[in-house]
C-alpha cells in the first residue's frame, strides 16, 4: 500500500460529537491507531473516534498535516510546534488525551513537555488546584516530606 | 484538505470553559500513564516538591518504574567522589564530569562522627560510609540525588569490609554485604547481608575457607554479584539473587617473575568491571563486559 501524498486517498474520521472530518490518508496515519485500522483494511466507513471531540480532532489533524509535510524542515517544525502549543490549559489536556488515544507519540511528547513547563516551579497547593486533587496527607506527613526533601523546598 | 481542516478549526470554539478544563484536568490526573508522561519531564526540584501534592503523587514519583523512565541509563558515570578521612568523620567531594547549571545541588558532604570512618563506597547514585568502633560498625547510606541518609549498625567483631549493592533498574532497595572472619580453629569467612527492604542483617550461606589473601574490603558490585580479588591470583564472585558463589570472568594471569597480583584499582563503571594492575611500570587494565569476554589493555608509564 502506498501512502505517498500523490496517491493518498481520503479518510473520514467521525468525532465523539458526530462531526465528520475528511483527512488525507498519509496525514491520518500519523495516528498509530488509525494506521493499524488502515493496514487491517478496516478504514472504509467513517472511522468512529469515540474519545475525541470535533474541535480537538481538528487540532490534532492540523498538527498531523504539518508533520506529514515532507518539505517542512526541522527548524520549521520546531517554530510551528512552539506556536501550536500556545493554547489554554483545557485545550492542552484534551490534546494529551487525544494524542494518547490516537497514539501519536510526537504530539504527546510535545504537549506533555508544554504542560510540564507550565507547572514546574509551582507551589504544590497550586498543583492541587489545577488538577483538582485533594490533599490527603496529615500535617505530620506533610512536614516529614518537606524535611526529607528539604533542599527542594528551600 | 486544507479547506476542510481550516473549516473545522474555524468552527471550533477558541479555548475551553473552566468546567471543561477542570474535567479534562481530572482525567489527566486520574490516569497514571498520562500523569507520568508529564511528571517525567519535570526538573528534580519540582518533582520532590510535588511529592507533597498527595499520597498518590508521592507514590508515583517515588516508585522504581518512574525513576527507570526518568533515568533510562542510571549507570552512566556522572562524576567522581573524592574521599577525605578526618579525625572525626570525613568529607566527600563530588566532582562532576560535566557541569550543568542547576542540576547538581551540592558539591560536598561532611559526615561528622566521633568514630573514624573506615571506608566508603558508591554504587549507582548511593554513597555508603562505614564507621568502625571496636566490635560495632555504623553505616550511613546517602542517596546522592535527594541527599537523604539512612543510618544502621552491625554488631560483632571480625569485620573485614563491606560492599554496597544497588541496581535501580531492578529494585529501589539496596544491600550492604559484609564479610566477617573468625578462627574455628582454621580461619573461616561468613557473608552477612543487610537489606534496606527489611532493615535487618542476616548471615547468608555457610561459612567458607579462602586460602588466598582476599581483599574483602574492596568487593565490587557488578552484574548482580559482588566480586573480590586476591593478591594470590584467585577471585570470588557471589551472586546476590541466588546468594551463592558463581564463576568469575577469566582474569589475566600474573606475569612471569611475579608471585602476586599488584592491584592498584578494582571497581565498576558504566556496567564494566575494571581491574588495574601495575607491573614494571606498565599499567595493565582489565575490562570485563556483560558478556564476560575480558579485554586486557596496557599502558606504559
Amino acid at each position: 500500500m502506498s501512502l505517498s501524498p500523490s496517491t493518498s486517498k481520503m479518510l473520514s474520521l467521525k468525532s465523539s460529537d458526530g462531526k465528520v472530518l475528511e483527512v488525507e490518508e498519509h496525514v491520518a496515519v500519523l495516528c498509530e491507531t488509525i494506521k493499524s485500522l488502515v493496514e487491517d483494511g478496516c478504514a472504509d466507513s467513517p472511522i468512529p473516534l469515540a474519545n475525541v471531540d470535533g474541535a480537538t480532532l481538528g487540532n490534532v489533524m492540523e498538527w498531523c498535516k504539518k508533520h506529514a509535510d515532507q518539505k517542512a524542515s526541522a527548524d520549521d517544525l520546531e517554530d510551528w510546534d512552539a506556536e501550536f502549543v500556545e493554547r489554554d490549559q483545557g485545550e492542552l489536556y484534551h490534546l494529551i488525551m487525544a494524542a494518547n488515544y490516537l497514539n501519536i507519540k510526537g504530539l504527546l511528547d510535545l504537549i506533555c513537555q508544554k504542560v510540564a513547563d507550565m507547572i514546574k516551579g509551582k507551589h504544590p497547593e497550586k498543583i492541587r488546584e489545577i488538577f483538582n486533587i485533594e490533599n490527603d496527607f496529615t500535617p505530620e506527613q506533610q512536614e516529614q516530606i518537606r524535611k526529607d526533601n528539604s533542599w527542594a523546598f528551600e | 484538505m486544507k479547506a476542510e481542516v481550516a473549516t473545522m478549526r474555524s468552527g471550533t470554539v477558541s479555548g475551553t470553559s473552566m468546567s471543561e478544563q477542570q474535567t479534562s484536568a481530572d482525567v489527566i490526573a486520574g490516569s497514571d500513564d498520562l500523569l507520568t508522561e508529564i511528571l517525567r519531564r519535570l526538573p528534580i526540584k519540582s518533582l520532590l516538591q510535588f511529592k507533597s501534592v498527595s499520597q498518590h503523587w508521592c507514590s508515583l514519583i517515588s516508585g522504581p518504574d518512574f525513576s527507570r523512565l526518568r533515568f533510562p541509563n542510571p549507570k552512566s558515570a556522572k562524576g567522581l567522589y573524592l574521599y577525605h578521612p578526618a579525625e572525626q568523620g570525613c568529607l566527600i567531594n563530588f566532582l562532576p564530569f560535566v557541569y550543568e547549571s542547576g542540576t547538581v545541588p551540592f558539591r560536598s558532604i561532611t559526615f561528622k562522627d566521633p568514630q573514624t570512618p573506615r571506608c566508603f563506597q558508591s554504587c549507582n547514585g548511593l554513597l555508603c560510609v562505614c564507621l568502625v568502633k571496636k566490635s560495632c560498625c555504623g553505616f550511613v547510606v546517602s542517596n546522592t540525588t535527594t541527599w537523604q541518609s539512612t543510618r544502621f549498625v552491625k554488631l560483632g567483631g571480625g569485620f573485614l569490609g563491606f560492599s554496597l549493592a544497588f541496581d535501580p533498574l531492578k529494585s529501589p532497595h539496596y544491600k550492604v554485604v559484609c564479610v566477617r572472619s573468625y578462627y574455628a580453629p582454621l580461619r573461616l569467612f561468613q557473608i552477612e547481608i543487610y537489606s534496606s527492604e527489611t532493615g535487618f542483617w542476616r548471615a547468608s550461606g555457610e561459612t567458607f575457607a579462602a586460602q588466598d589473601n582476599f581483599l574483602f574490603g574492596g568487593g565490587v558490585f557488578w552484574n548482580g554479584a559482588i566480586h573480590w580479588v586476591s593478591t594470590g591470583g584467585t577471585s570470588l564472585c557471589f551472586d546476590l539473587d541466588e546468594e551463592k558463589f558463581r564463576a568469575m570472568p577469566p582474569m589475566p594471569p600474573i606475569p612471569n617473575g611475579w608471585d602476586r597480583r599488584s592491584i592498584s584499582y578494582f571497581g565498576e563503571s558504566e556496567g564494566h568491571l575494571h581491574l588495574v594492575q601495575i607491573y614494571h611500570f606498565v599499567l595493565k587494565v582489565f575490562l570485563a563486559f556483560d558478556h564476560n569476554i575480558p579485554k586486557v589493555g596496557q599502558v606504559s608509564c
